[in-house]
């Protein structure tokens, strides 16, 4: 019995020993994914137009933007490094070539688990000293399901192509828990690598 | 902090050997049945995914003497092999574009195997033995990126001969300390690394604590 026992303790220790990497180290930066439309010719397209606000879709709340200090520091700066790939801003109402549609999408989910313990009821006589559960508690674990989009719209075909294509986009996922001020440097530092690993996306 | 854990364990060692020194002690094989556990250290030898040294291992196992020469024993061990990637940019698989992202590489071995040990000498204090462990190895080969993880698991077998030393550290030898190297070849793969097998070389120290007195 005793070696029955701490054969499946080993077992147990076996399957729970595996060493995890430094989570926070990871969550420094943000991934960055872009992605293009192979048919599209960026040369051909010289303006663009932007909102003063940023489209925020959550289910912790109604309001479908966002509009502060930090919102409009980030829009400046998408202005600035498309300014960089030689695109002109201008007004909307101006027919620009490309429309620049930011989104930031922040879900929170939740799960609740039960997590059954152990009592040490070796007085009425169990295996290994042990009873069954008799109580517990649950768990509340917050998933949050964040992401920040950016997606350049071809404006100029759109009636030729009887639709809205997305020519070039971002995705910037990761974590955004931290203080508003380094989530900004995080977002703003994310932006610029996805300018850098798009050299494609320019016009003349 | 790794060199760190390492010189404390030598320290360690180095204490015990001088501590099992300074008691006078006439060191006779009586003990039949031993569980033992400790710290296992691994280098990978052929693949670049994670080429760095496995620090964070160990192992328990169970021994059985049928002799003062030879003994058998079921060995179940574990040790994660980690390599940070610094940020890079990746070409997109599933459409054109890229992706740029830190991560880890992680692989995670659990050998479970039994083994035989042919202790070649004898004295007061020191029990060499060299041996052959074979059995199953289950592998966890794991990409970890934001808050993303890939991973791809594998069972295959496992060889592994070993050459270590007991040493006695009581009297009645009730706790023994084990020292040990050895080499590890597993069939464990996984296609999408192109890695075809996994090999190391480890090195182990740990004690033995006696649980059944026969002779």
């Amino acid at each position: 019995m005793k070696l029955t026992f701490l054969f499946l303790v080993g077992v147990l220790l076996l399957f729970s020993c595996k060493k995890s990497p430094d989570f926070e180290k990871l969550n420094q930066n943000l991934l960055v994914e872009t992605g293009y439309d192979t048919t599209a010719t960026f040369t051909n397209y010289k303006t663009f137009a932007i909102s003063d606000t940023i489209n925020f879709i959550s289910n912790l709340t109604d309001q479908n933007y966002w509009a502060d200090n930090q919102s409009t520091a980030i829009i400046d700066h998408i202005k600035t490094r498309m300014a960089s790939s030689h695109f002109s801003l201008i007004n909307k109402l101006d027919k620009p070539d490309l429309a620049v549609n930011v989104t930031f999408i922040r879900n929170i989910q939740q799960s609740i688990s039960y997590d059954p313990y152990w009592w040490d009821n070796s007085y009425y006589g169990s295996m290994w000293g042990y009873s069954y559960p008799y109580n517990g508690y649950a768990t509340v674990t917050n998933f949050s399901n964040t992401a920040f989009l950016i997606e350049i719209v071809d404006l100029k075909n759109a009636q030729a192509n009887q639709k809205l294509k997305i020519i070039w986009s971002v995705t910037l996922t990761g974590s955004f828990d931290r203080s508003a001020s380094d989530n900004l440097a995080t977002i703003i530092r994310a932006i610029d690598t996805s300018f850098e690993q798009s050299p494609y996306f320019k016009t003349n | 902090m790794k060199k760190i854990l390492l010189f404390n364990l030598l320290e360690i060692s180095v204490l015990l050997l001088l501590m099992s020194y300074s008691t006078s002690v006439v060191a006779q094989q009586d003990k039949k049945i031993f569980f033992g556990m400790g710290y296992n250290i691994n280098h990978p030898l052929n693949n670049t995914f994670t080429d760095k040294t496995g620090f964070w291992g160990g192992y328990l196992d169970a021994e059985y003497y049928f002799d003062k020469t030879y003994s058998i024993g079921f060995n179940g061990s574990w040790n994660t092999l980690l390599k940070y990637i610094p940020t890079k940019t990746y070409k997109r698989q599933d459409q054109p574009g890229n992706i740029t992202t830190d991560m880890y590489h992680s692989v995670f071995n659990i050998p479970l195997t039994v083994y035989g040990r042919y202790h070649f000498m004898q004295n007061d204090r020191f029990k060499p033995f060299v041996g052959l462990a074979l059995g199953a190895q289950f592998t966890d080969f794991s990409q970890y990126y934001s808050l993303y993880q890939d991973n791809q698991t594998s069972w295959g077998l496992t060889a592994r001969p070993e050459a270590g030393t007991v040493i006695r550290l009581t009297k009645n030898e009730n706790i023994n300390m084990i020292l040990g190297v050895d080499y590890s070849f597993s069939t464990t793969k996984n296609k999408n690394l192109s890695i075809n097998n996994m090999q190391g070389l480890g090195f182990k120290i740990g004690v033995q604590i006696a649980l059944e007195n026969s002779y």
